[in-house]
């Protein structure tokens, strides 16, 4: 029972240890029988060697194009036609001598593109999704595992003032941001001697708590979870200057709630479990506990829920492309190649349908692996099926 | 019962006031002061940011722009960029043509999520169950404009029937029949793409929910007394697996904006989402802030509506 | 006794398919209840007896479950071999259930009136007026104060005990000749118990009804059984009257349960444990499934599957080494 949350994530690296082979095999065995969690991994796996082969063997983002061609009806050319090859140097002959996906309005080899635009699809999804996971999991800890520490009165002075400084650090005169900064110094060294002595009178009103921890973070994860996520990340994209990793932030920043609340309720269960209690009556540190006790027996549902958060920014990658404030060129990605193509739909469906089914399977495998990962990690759903 | 309504009160009323500080900092993206113009970010002009350091007072103590901020929000004086009109009245103009579209998505939505998923859930492990799961699945993950792209170029094609906008114009001299069907065409096709994922998810979490508490034991019970298969599943499971739901009818009311962008945009919907569109096309400020701040508010108005409805269906709540 | 028992259990064997393997969680159980008795069917948590009473009404959900052998005489028929419907009107009529948990084995968004209604209704075309006299008059015989008001209740409402009498309501609405008590008094409180076990008592006085009392603790049995079956590991191990099974356990597992009784030793002395623990029932140990926590244990038990013995009247145990130790002690 001890380590029976560990075995998860180390199954998942241990390859090479014999002690936890039978982990391995035993979830082995258990996707096996979810098959079509087990078709979700494949594609996962191909979408993942196609997006690094498309790293190697197109030219990173400059487009592969046939400058000879003027004419919109000699530039789009379906799929599986032959390049001319008279035009063309030597490194821009498609990799497979011939137009395996056809060329876009620009003559572009939409082979080369797809291949380009998977690589920067999976960086957007797993990019963002890892700043989530990392924001969830540290913000969902500490209200799980120091929920009950009180927050006081002078604590959020000091975080008042600290906000109205730096805000208004251009606008204050002189005289008032040393009259500010004085007041949170000396509230600080006010929280410093606190702890070891009693304060009478009015001092003790700077003492007493407000609220805790888990409220505050819980409170902030409602508080996110109002904003409608699509809208709030066209609006801040739309107000950033265009760029992949703007992207790739914000829908990271918008989109931890569900990671926090996983961990949280994850590390509420277990600091009650007796191996955390034992591991604390022992004297092992507060950290040492967290993220060798805790985190890896937590990881299991952050991992299902992060699987699934990667098709869904994706999607989210795929939907700004499309209106126009997704990765701006010269990269390509496939939500842009298919917002793009939309304006030939009926002389080129095939720069349309293309990219449309290629996001959709890749989406789709994302999903039908993490609910299959639900199922594997999660032994009371198990029983049921 | 008072004291649980009136704390779930309180409680919406603090992360209000939060919600609100939040849509107020979003303007803080744009950079403050016309010297820190950037220029590799062509969306910000000289006169842009002179603009908005006026519209939002940017020049007064941080305070006095947040209470002005939303003291010309709710007075009038918060008027869009792009035509001079106060945020409020534009955005409930076009929010009575989203309206249709949100009672036809939501209708469809709910009809179809219930049968399916409870039916699911009976058939569990099934033909039916797998491929409903297959579908949804597939609903879930397939990019809504691409969807919509298929639907309109299957509908056009098939039926020969006009679906962009809110009605094809030049039809005034046609017979009233023609016109109904007209403005039935033009608004099934987008509440149908609205209502995909919506059924996807919901008919996942209604399987769920029935799968729940078809394990319970009173399931167990009413089986043990003889009664038919139907008012086990119907009855007794249905009424608890309900439970969550009616909850959730409260939390449909934010759909009325966030999910509607893509959608409208595609079918030229004049609609909250569009226009919300636009003004991030045309970086009317005012407006982008003000919607992100309407929606925010309609999430908390529907989760107190779901703690309201809870109570009303929940016997264990009562007082 | 009557010559013809109400319920006969024969052979049953039900298996579920895990993930480990094939599990035998019931493996040739037989056992009867005569009309009017009070049957106890006696083991620790897991050892098969809950299945053996869902499957005995077909309540257990099938997969995981499987019956894979067995019948199940109810006055004659076979349930086992019953269409659903035919079961369906042999459920809480004719045998009814009362479970374990009160706490969740009413439906909490129904009356408690409403869920003994129902009973009635389902099994008898009976107007509204005669079947709220009939829930009121069941009701008082449960022993709750002011039915009339209490039916209006939701189980939320009620306490632990007080469910379990509506749950015992709800099985006498229609009468049933048989009544299995799956724990009924597991979850409780030791005086609500004992009140329950009671109720129990008068209620079959009164009504005359067949009892299957199922629980995991002795000192249960000894003031309402009639006969009592000891399980083991999906297998019946030992039979026979209360006297019996007190005076002289003949299998070394009764012999076990007996001495771990609280007030069986003197004061001061620890109290007798079985070493062990229960085997899992998707491997289970060759031979006799007791054998690796048995004390008289002989290296035939490893290998042989122990056969029924015969030590007095009707007094039945799956141990051929007590068995042979008997008769020469006797001899």
């Amino acid at each position: 029972m001890q380590d029976s949350g560990s075995e998860h994530t180390l199954s998942t690296e241990a390859l090479d240890l014999p002690a936890r082979q039978t982990r391995l095999q035993e979830f082995w065995a258990q996707l096996r029988k979810n098959r079509l969690a087990l078709i979700g991994l494949v594609i996962f796996v191909l979408f993942f060697i196609v997006a690094v082969t498309g790293m190697v063997l197109t030219t990173g983002t400059s487009p592969q194009l046939d400058s000879s061609l003027v004419r919109l009806q000699e530039k789009l050319r379906p799929p599986l036609s032959r390049p001319n090859l008279k035009s063309l140097q030597a490194d821009e002959v498609p990799v497979l001598g011939i137009y395996l996906l056809g060329t876009d309005e620009l003559g572009r080899d939409v082979f080369a593109r797809m291949l380009q635009g998977a690589w920067v699809s999976l960086t957007v999804g797993f990019v963002a999704v890892g700043i989530a996971v990392l924001i969830g999991i540290i913000l969902g800890g500490l209200s799980g595992y120091y929920g009950h520490s009180p927050v006081r009165v002078a604590q959020v002075f000091i975080a008042v003032l600290v906000v109205l400084v730096v805000t208004n650090w251009s606008r204050l005169s002189f005289k008032t941001l040393a009259v500010l900064i004085s007041i949170t110094v000396a509230l600080a060294v006010f929280l410093l001697f606190s702890r070891k002595k009693e304060f009478g009178g009015p001092l003790f009103l700077l003492n007493t708590q407000l609220f805790s921890v888990d409220m505050l973070i819980t409170g902030l994860i409602d508080i996110m979870l109002c904003f409608p996520s699509f809208f709030l990340i066209l609006t801040v994209v739309a107000l950033l200057p265009a760029s992949i990793y703007n992207i790739m932030i914000v829908i990271g920043l918008t989109s931890w709630m569900g990671a926090a609340r996983f961990v949280r309720a994850e590390f509420l269960s277990l600091r009650e479990q007796d191996f955390v209690t034992a591991a604390r009556a022992l004297g092992v540190s507060d950290w040492r506990i967290i993220f060798r006790h805790m985190v890896p027996n937590a990881i299991a549902p952050v991992l299902v829920s992060a699987t699934i958060g990667i098709a869904g920014a994706i999607l989210t990658e795929a939907g700004l492309s499309f209106l126009g404030f997704g990765v701006p060129p010269p990269h390509a990605t496939w939500g842009n190649i298919l917002s793009d193509g939309k304006n030939y739909l009926f002389d080129a469906p095939w720069l349309t349908i293309i990219p449309g089914v290629a996001i959709l399977v890749v989406v789709l495998s994302f999903n039908l692996f993490g609910e299959g990962l639900r199922d594997i990690l999660n032994p009371k759903l198990r029983e049921r099926h | 019962m008072l004291a649980f309504l009136g704390r779930s009160f309180v409680q919406k009323l603090i992360t209000l006031f939060f919600i609100s500080v939040i849509s107020f900092a979003v303007i803080y993206l744009a950079p403050g002061e016309p010297s820190q113009v950037d220029p590799l970010n062509p969306k910000f002009t000289k006169e842009v940011v002179e603009r908005f350091r006026q519209q939002f007072h940017l020049d007064k103590p941080l305070h006095q722009q947040y209470l002005l901020f939303y003291r010309d929000l709710f007075t009038g004086k918060s008027v869009s960029w792009k035509d001079g009109r106060s945020v409020l009245a534009k955005i409930y103009e076009r929010f009575l043509n989203s309206l249709p579209l949100f009672i036809v998505g939501t209708l469809i939505t709910w009809t179809l999520s219930f049968p399916v998923g409870i039916q699911a859930a009976i058939s569990r492990g099934g033909g039916y169950d797998r491929s409903t799961t297959f579908l949804a699945y597939l609903l879930i993950s397939i990019p809504g404009f691409f969807f919509a792209y298929i639907l309109i170029i299957f509908v056009v094609n098939t039926f020969h029937v006009p679906v962009i906008g809110m009605r094809t114009f030049g039809l005034s001299g046609a017979g009233l029949a023609t016109r109904m069907m007209d403005r039935v065409w033009h608004l099934l096709i987008p509440s149908i793409l609205g209502a995909t994922a919506g059924i996807a998810v919901l008919s996942r979490y209604v399987r769920g929910q029935m799968l729940e508490v078809e394990s319970q034991d009173y399931v167990r019970t009413a089986r043990a007394k003889g009664l038919p298969e139907e008012q086990v599943h119907y009855k007794h499971a249905l009424r608890n697996a309900l439970l969550p739901f009616v909850t959730m009818f409260g939390l449909v009311l934010p759909g009325l904006i966030g999910g509607s962008v893509i959608i409208e945009s595609i079918f030229a919907w004049p609609g909250i989402g569009r226009m919300a569109y636009e003004a991030i096309l045309a970086r009317d400020y005012p407006v982008i802030i003000t919607v992100n701040f309407i929606s925010a508010i309609l999430v908390l108005v529907g989760t107190f509506l779901s703690d309201l409805l809870y109570m009303v269906v929940d016997p264990r709540i009562k007082l | 006794m009557t010559p013809d028992p109400l319920l006969i259990v024969k052979d049953l064997k039900v298996y579920f398919d895990t993930d480990q393997g094939m599990a035998k969680a019931v493996d040739g159980v037989s056992f009867r209840v005569g009309q009017g008795e009070t049957v106890c069917l006696v083991g620790e948590s897991g050892c098969g007896k809950t299945v053996s009473a869902l499957s005995i009404l077909g309540l257990l959900p099938q997969p995981p479950a499987q019956i894979a052998g067995g019948k199940v005489f109810f006055k004659g028929r076979d349930l086992l071999e019953l269409e659903q419907k035919d079961l369906r009107e042999v459920r809480g009529r004719e045998i009814s259930m009362v479970f374990q948990e009160p706490m969740t084995s009413l439906n909490p968004v129904f009356t408690i009136g409403h869920q003994i209604e129902e009973v009635i209704t389902t099994h008898e075309g009976v107007d509204q007026i005669e079947s709220r006299q009939r829930i009121i008059r069941l009701l008082n015989d449960v022993g709750i104060a002011s039915p009339e008001e209490r039916m209006q209740d939701y189980p939320h409402n009620l306490s632990g005990g007080q469910r379990q009498r509506v749950m015992i309501a709800m099985a006498l609405a229609c009468s049933p000749e048989l009544i299995i008590a799956d724990e009924p008094t597991t979850a409780l409180d030791v005086t609500i118990q004992a009140q329950i076990l009671n109720l129990f008592k008068e209620l079959q006085e009164d009504r005359g009804m067949a009892i299957l009392q199922i629980t995991h603790d002795l000192s249960v049995v000894a003031g309402v059984a009639d006969r009592i079956y000891v399980m083991y590991a999906g297998i019946m191990v030992e039979e026979g009257s209360v006297w019996q099974i007190f005076r002289e356990p003949c299998h070394p597992y009764t012999m076990g349960l007996l001495e771990s009784l609280p007030g069986r030793r003197a004061k001061g002395q620890d109290l007798a444990t079985i070493p062990g623990a229960v085997p899992d029932p998707a491997n289970k140990p060759p031979g006799c499934p007791f054998h690796p926590r048995c004390r008289y244990v002989q290296e035939s038990c490893r290998v042989q599957f122990p056969e029924m013995c015969d030590f007095s009247d009707r007094h039945l145990a799956r141990c051929p080494i007590m068995y042979a130790k008997r008769k020469v002690q006797s001899a």
